[in-house]
């Protein structure tokens, strides 16, 4: 049947010409694809780099024909192997083309996996519903598990017994089960760990030696350069720029593609700014804290997971402290025992010397003095409330000024957050805003009761790439001109370093390595620390021809991390393979250099 | 934010489910307000539940508008006179003469024929009264005669008789109606009739040609009828102040009777604010209680939580009906205990909705950003996870409504209404137990059944219109 529709003479896989599209909404019609055209060879990799709302999506589904049914036009031309596909009608698409040619792996699929359903019957559904014998089909799946660095046993695993980097593989194998021409994918890494996102770019990469052709979709431009031979930067519904990789990522013509990859945080470049007074009183300090938190085992019985294990903290007054780390590592648990919105199961907050109790009085006024900027702007601030009335929420829990000082405080603040002219946006709702103006009122609910310190969980994570260098920067002038102290959580390595002064990096509850941010950048001591900082994608033409050297969180024994005394560097025996005595004992903290220190033995 | 909600109102209006079912409620409302305008107060007790009051009405008698749809049917006729025709001097005495002339030409005959009268005044001896008709064809039959009831022992003058409640005689059905029926007309007729024979059918010798012996193939009499009423009077003062001679009809009204002659236009009229009291009253107080429980029961959770729960638990697995039965047996059926207990019993199942919602709502980060502001758990659960719930619980205000209508109907079909307090729950049960599904009495099961119908509508089509108001996450922009 393939050989059919192939034409040996075209070397494209797909070629899309002129590709316009526009829907109708409740007022008129909105232009989402405005003249597009590519030719993808087969093998080849097209990044399409765009932001939220820029029509990357559209072009995914008119492509596999999934198109919603407010459409109001549809033009261009779609090749497929030198075949119209736009003319094909949806039966003869749905039986021979979608799934077969083209596939696609949807954003979020990962999360829409039939949780009641074993993941290698859910991989194999498609070939059930055309009669194929099931134990061929089983073949097949367990040969694609193997092909996504999977075991064979997943098969009959259900997807809640599996790992987000696995649900996600997963997906990826669903995809490639009529060995497609072509896939489309749609932001495959978001909502993923930085190493796991290194672990399905390194899988993405083996599928392209497999001469499979992909549309990448992503709103990074760093980590579309791990894969991509072309890329196209996308913004309000045409290409501004779509040349091959060497020549987007090194000459960038269009402003707006100069722009995102300046947001992309600089790693391994020595950063110049040192230029901040030193502190020497502690502002917040964490003193040896852990956290448990109940979980249910069988019907009455509940035991403590300890989610946080003697984390020590000292935070200098205007000063930046960033920890870092992938999810479940605890790091917004300290966020909220920073901010006191949990009491820790052993150890002490101090703020200003003072230890935090659960007195009533003694919270609301330690509240007034520190505050807390959120990771999802779309969910952290009331959406039934205005701009004023969010901002001014603060102020009228805790009854400073009346009417009249209250709009100069907060049309202060909405101008300290760049949200000018401030009339415009006093009485709008937040579903009117973007998403960086939407934490940009976040940051302005936070500033205006004045607060010595901000806790910074995720700031930037939820937002279009253009804006987190803005909103990154926003914070940093407000720390510089208001001298707050600020404790940064992120699972970016590469924005703690160019926001912060100093980073902690969190593995499983614990720090397991602590210093200044440019120690830690340029040299990593902790495994985990080097495995964390070679997964942060970089826009470097040459990253899509090698692999990742990440691991895999699993294989890590932070018990049994030892500085070795010829490299000087700390080596997990485990993964070094070494012959050694598994210890039960956490290690200490070292100093292994000034102000670096690390838990490892010595 | 005047001009916010100034916007709303428009934005609601806009919608056509927020124009028809506005311009509906109001409707309901005008209606309600002329109601309790123009009702008694004791409406149910002193006129709706009152037999006597609904006895000159004729039974189960379809709406008068279908006769238009062809079936020909009696006109009712309610006569009644008060100013006499004629004063005869006899002798010391007076014989006081009305008459009324009808005119009648219907093929069918009267359901019934009934003689009241209201009001007597006498001074020294009672009153004869005698009641006759004068037919088309000049035969005079009289029907009635009677002396008023004489003074009673050490009773006083004047003696005033049937002033409370009048003096009613049912002409069809009456024995010595018959009897001077029978002794009027057997001298003229071959086979002579039986007083037994046509005492319940006194109408269709009346009206009928008395051409046929047997009653149930008599044909009307079509012509000019006369009414005749003589009143012999022993004091010149003696007053008769009102006689009232009643035709009884095959249609009545706009929607009929029941089975009792209840005019159910007055009974249905009435069921608009009792069904608007019941409705808004229940739901809105239900709604308040639920939200409440759950939002505090989610939100605190510990011990207030176990509390609340294992009530609602408690309160949601009680059988409802014994209990309402128990009850109404000790209390009485009352409309404010069925709909106390409809409180009662309903808010558990919002409130353990509710406490799920709440609980989701709690992890939220806009809930951790307002607890980091400082702000009370008071202000967290009303300004913050409330209007997160508003939607849902103006949906379910506006949802439980009807359900509250319906739920007071099913009760009242199962015979617990409040009689004193006519529903439209009641009128259904009625005309449902009075057998008007099974021969095609559609007038007592269609009218309140289309208004408990158009009630729930009006409450979906206005909740259909307020959603993308009340939630703005599906607001325009």
């Amino acid at each position: 049947m393939s050989t059919k529709l192939k034409s040996s003479r075209n070397t494209y896989t797909i070629i899309v010409d002129n590709l316009r599209l526009r829907y109708r909404v409740k007022n008129g019609s909105v232009n989402a694809i405005n003249g597009i055209s590519f030719k993808i060879k087969p093998g080849e990799v097209l990044g399409i780099v765009g932001e939220s709302g820029c029509g990357k999506t559209s072009i995914a589904l008119s492509l596999i024909k999934l198109l919603p049914k407010n459409v109001s036009r549809f033009s261009g031309q779609i090749s497929l192997q030198g075949k119209q596909v736009k003319k094909i009608s949806e039966k003869l698409f749905r039986k021979q083309i979608r799934w077969k040619k083209i596939s696609m792996v949807f954003q979020g699929a990962m999360n829409s996996l039939n949780p009641v359903i074993r993941v290698g019957d859910q991989i194999i559904e498609p070939l059930i519903i055309n009669k194929q014998d099931k134990n061929l089909a089983k073949e097949k799946a367990i040969e694609l598990l193997k092909l996504v660095g999977l075991n064979e046993d997943i098969y009959s695993k259900y997807p809640h017994e599996l790992s987000g980097g696995m649900k996600q593989r997963i997906i990826i194998a669903m995809s490639l089960i009529y060995d497609p021409d072509l896939i489309i994918l749609d932001e495959p890494t978001s909502a993923l760990d930085v190493s796991v996102q290194a672990q399905i770019m390194n899988l993405l990469k083996n599928l392209k030696k497999k001469q499979i052709s992909m549309i990448f979709i992503t709103h990074d431009i760093a980590l579309a350069s791990d894969l991509c031979d072309n890329i196209a930067v996308m913004k309000d519904g045409i290409f501004v720029e779509h040349n091959n990789i060497e020549k987007v990522l090194t000459k960038p013509q269009h402003h707006f593609t100069k722009k995102l990859l300046s947001s992309v945080p600089a790693l391994k470049t020595k950063l110049k700014y040192s230029t901040r007074r030193k502190s020497l009183d502690t502002i917040l300090k964490l003193d040896k804290i852990s956290v448990d938190f109940p979980v249910r085992k069988g019907l009455l019985k509940t035991e403590p997971f300890r989610a946080v294990s003697d984390v020590s903290l000292d935070i200098k007054k205007g000063e930046t402290f960033a920890l870092v780390g992938e999810s479940g590592s605890g790091k917004t648990t300290i966020a909220r025992v920073a901010l006191r919105l949990i009491s820790p199961t052993f150890g002490k907050v101090k703020f200003q010397n003072k230890v935090i109790s659960n007195n009533y009085r003694e919270l609301f006024e330690f509240r007034k003095n520190i505050q807390a900027i959120f990771q999802d702007p779309y969910s952290s601030i009331n959406s039934f409330m205005n701009v004023y009335q969010i901002i001014e929420e603060p102020l009228v829990i805790h009854k400073i000024g009346d009417d009249t000082d209250r709009l100069e405080i907060i049309t202060k603040a909405l101008m300290d957050v760049n949200l000018t002219p401030v009339d415009d946006f006093l009485y709008k709702y937040p579903h009117m805003l973007s998403g960086g103006q939407r934490q940009r009122v976040g940051i302005a609910r936070s500033l205006v009761l004045d607060p010595k310190f901000i806790v910074a969980d995720e700031p930037v994570s939820m937002i279009d790439a253009s804006s987190r260098l803005d909103i990154l920067n926003l914070l940093r002038n407000l720390q510089k001109t208001k001298g707050i102290s600020f404790l940064y959580i992120t699972h970016d390595i590469a924005t703690a370093r160019q926001f912060s002064d100093k980073i902690a990096v969190m593995f499983f509850g614990r720090i397991v390595e602590m210093g200044t941010s440019n120690n830690i950048v340029l040299d990593p001591l902790h495994p985990y620390t080097r495995s964390l900082m070679e997964a942060v994608p970089e826009p470097n033409p040459n990253n899509r021809f090698n692999m990742r050297k990440v691991l895999s969180r699993e294989l890590f024994h932070p018990n049994c991390t030892i500085l070795d005394s010829k490299s000087h560097k700390v080596i997990d025996l485990h993964i070094e393979q070494k012959k050694h005595k598994c210890k039960k004992q956490y290690p200490k903290f070292q100093e292994i250099k000034k102000n670096h220190y690390v838990a490892c033995l010595l | 934010m005047n001009k916010k909600s100034k916007d709303s109102i428009n934005e609601f209006l806009s919608s056509t489910s927020g124009k028809l079912g506005s311009a509906l409620l109001i409707i309901f409302f005008i209606i309600s307000f002329f109601v309790i305008l123009t009702y008694p107060l004791d409406f149910g007790t002193t006129i709706w539940s009152n037999p006597s009051y609904w006895s000159d009405y004729p039974k189960s008698a379809p709406p008068t508008w279908t006769a238009l749809l062809g079936s020909t049917g009696v006109k009712h006729q309610v006569i009644e006179i008060s100013e006499p025709d004629e004063i005869i001097d006899i002798g010391s005495q007076q014989q006081i003469i009305y008459r009324y002339k009808v005119n009648y030409n219907s093929d069918d005959f009267p359901t019934f024929l009934s003689f009241s009268l209201y009001n007597i005044e006498y001074h020294a001896n009672p009153p004869n009264v005698e009641l006759s008709i004068l037919r088309p064809d000049n035969k005079e039959l009289l029907l009635y005669r009677s002396i008023v009831s004489p003074p009673r022992p050490n009773e006083i003058a004047p003696f005033i008789r049937y002033s409370d409640s009048p003096f009613r005689i049912n002409l069809s059905g009456d024995n010595s109606v018959s009897s001077n029926l029978v002794l009027a007309l057997n001298k003229d007729l071959d086979e002579k009739l039986l007083v037994q024979d046509i005492i319940g059918s006194n109408e269709k010798i009346i009206f009928g040609t008395l051409e046929q012996n047997s009653i149930n193939t008599q044909k009307t009499l079509s012509g000019e009828y006369t009414i005749i009423i003589k009143f012999l009077i022993h004091d010149n003062s003696d007053s008769i102040s009102k006689i009232r001679f009643v035709i009884g009809g095959t249609t009545y009204g706009f929607v009929g009777t029941d089975s009792l002659g209840r005019d159910l236009y007055l009974g249905l009229l009435f069921g608009f604010p009792v069904a608007l009291l019941i409705g808004l009253t229940t739901s809105t107080v239900t709604t308040i209680i639920g939200t409440f429980m759950g939002i505090l029961s989610g939100y605190r959770g510990g011990k207030t939580d176990i509390v609340i729960q294992r009530l609602s638990d408690i309160l949601s697995n009680i059988p409802l009906l014994p209990i309402l039965i128990f009850l109404i047996f000790i209390i009485g059926p009352k409309l404010w205990l069925v709909m106390l207990i409809l409180v009662a019993f309903g808010w558990p199942g919002l409130t353990i909705i509710v406490r799920s919602m709440v609980l989701q709502i709690r992890s939220g980060q806009s809930i951790e950003s307002a607890k980091s502001l400082g702000a009370s758990e008071w202000r967290i659960m009303f300004r913050h996870v409330f209007p997160q719930l508003a939607p849902f619980i103006f949906a379910q205000l506006i949802f439980f409504t009807p359900a509250a209508i319906l739920a007071e109907a099913s009760l009242s079909f199962l015979g617990l209404g409040d009689p004193s307090i006519p529903t439209w729950g009641q009128i259904l049960e009625n005309g449902f137990r009075t057998g008007g599904v099974y021969v095609d009495f559609w007038w007592l099961i269609l009218p309140p059944g289309i208004l408990i119908v158009i009630t729930a509508m009006i409450f979906v089509l206005i909740a259909l219109a307020l959603e993308p108001i009340v939630n703005p996450k599906i607001k325009k922009i």
